[in-house]
């Protein structure tokens, strides 16, 4: 592996930084001496990164996650994805609390920390990297149950009462969905017709209103930490927010997040396993159609990211390679989009 | 062109990131070097099929009596879809349906979306 001087510095600050951090939230005499050890990056763009490290004690080995965005104190309030991290963190807590599996929150940090924006949180076993999860030959049983899993948990999220999610989740009920989205194509000069397209279709369709929920937002393969067993967490709670929620139902079963494979939930399972275990803890379990209006917003959501990426990357927000790159995976949308609007669930 | 021709050069750049940089890296390292190589077959395939884009778009601006002056043909015609002002008809409707098949060729040519809709829109 080749770590250039740069990378190998900043590392070993941020080793030292999380040292810091940790040492005083521990109250155990153990804890004298602990260090961070196997300090490694793991994904994300210029303002969103996730490391794996190990908080080596005396008496045991502790293995942890930090999620942050890095920055100055003066950054602190700036918001990534719909959530600021310290939110995202408190809503973490919260649906653990309700029975939805999630990791751990260790640490919020705080300003003094000179990390930036973000939390440490255990690291719990499993794959989450979609293209093992569908290929490997240990994640067999794990597929078979995994549709029914995910109705399941998508039906404790929304079961959740309002009152005792944080406060600062953003609304998208209603009209509201439809003039964010209109906004988000106008600020981008409105050149994606097809788009345009499918907001429309979304807004002229009659549709069945429900009781707002929380809505997880981005519950989909590649989100979803998965061992031999089964489903371990659900991560990256970014985009929650208040909304319909068949919003999940649809955007797990989106064809850009089926990664080629023909199976229509998160490419490992069957819409009836999805709803069986929805209705298992829900008592109820929508329709189709429903699922379909929903698919057809999520690829609409997802051409917007791709939009969002673009100019992330030309105004400098994010100059990183992985932006442009996604920038230019707009005509996916398009194309399911286009698909969609001509009839059911594909 | 009497030297290296820059699709070559591309190809070339491509093969190096694959074959003699991608086996030295792993982790985040590794995964971006394969979208680098992934966006220089992008630009490689948009030399090779990007005029079949502007044809297009230059057919729809003609069928359709569009004002050249007036911008690109693609925010002309989501304007119109956007203000109600144009029909959402089977000309446009085929005219972008046409138009995301090229482009997904150019972008993702490997993407399931896009076997799924060559085989209901391809005449």
């Amino acid at each position: 592996m080749i770590v250039e001087t740069r990378t190998g510095t900043l590392v070993e600050a941020m080793a030292e930084g999380l040292q810091v951090a940790l040492l005083s939230a521990e109250k155990a005499a153990s804890a004298n001496g602990a260090r961070i050890a196997s300090l490694t990056r793991l994904s994300g763009g210029a303002n969103m990164e996730t490391w794996s490290f190990d908080w080596v004690k005396a008496s045991d080995i502790e293995p942890l996650i930090l999620r942050r965005s890095p920055g100055e104190a003066r950054d602190f309030e700036h918001t990534v994805g719909e959530l600021m991290l310290k939110d995202e963190a408190a809503l973490i807590d919260v649906a653990g609390r309700y029975g939805v599996p999630v990791p751990a929150v260790r640490l919020v940090l705080r300003p003094e920390h000179a990390l930036g924006q973000g939390y440490i949180m255990s690291r719990e076993r499993g794959e989450a990297l979609p293209f093992r999860l569908l290929a490997d030959d240990c994640y067999r049983d794990a597929r078979e149950g995994l549709a029914f899993q995910c109705g399941q948990t998508l039906g404790r999220i929304h079961k959740i009462p309002l009152e005792a999610l944080p406060v600062g989740l953003s609304d998208h009920s209603g009209e509201l969905l439809f003039k964010r989205a209109q906004d988000m194509l106008d600020a981008h000069g409105n050149l994606a017709p097809v788009l345009q397209l499918g907001l429309n279709w979304l807004r002229d369709r009659p549709r069945r209103e429900v009781p707002r929920t929380l809505v997880h937002g981005d519950f989909r393969n590649g989100n979803l930490l998965v061992d031999e067993a089964g489903l371990v967490a659900v991560l990256d709670w970014e985009l929650a927010h208040l909304g319909n929620p068949v919003q999940d139902l649809g955007y797990l079963c989106a064809n850009v997040w089926r990664f080629g494979s023909p199976k229509p939930v998160g490419g490992f399972g069957d819409y009836a396993d999805l709803l069986a275990g929805y209705k298992s803890v829900t008592g109820i379990a929508p329709p189709l159609a429903d699922i379909h209006y929903w698919q057809v917003h999520a690829a609409l959501s997802w051409g917007m990211v791709c939009l969002r990426m673009l100019e992330m990357y030309r105004n400098g927000e994010d100059s990183s390679l992985e932006r442009a790159a996604v920038g230019r995976r707009l005509s996916e949308a398009e194309i399911d989009l286009l698909l969609l609007m001509e009839g059911d669930c594909v | 062109m009497s030297g290296t021709e820059s699709a070559e050069l591309l190809a070339a750049v491509r093969q190096f990131l694959r074959e003699e940089v991608l086996p030295e890296l792993d982790g985040f390292k590794a995964y971006t070097t394969r979208v680098a190589a992934n966006a220089l077959g992008i630009v490689a395939r948009e030399m090779e099929m990007g005029a079949d884009l502007a044809e297009l778009d230059k057919q729809i601006a003609s069928a359709l009596n569009l004002d050249a002056q007036a911008g690109p043909v693609m925010r002309q015609i989501a304007l119109a879809l956007r203000d109600g002002t144009m029909d959402e008809d089977q000309r446009i409707l085929e005219y972008l349906k046409q138009r995301t098949l090229h482009a997904c060729a150019i972008d993702n040519p490997k993407y399931s979306g896009l076997h799924q809709a060559r085989s209901r829109w391809v005449r």
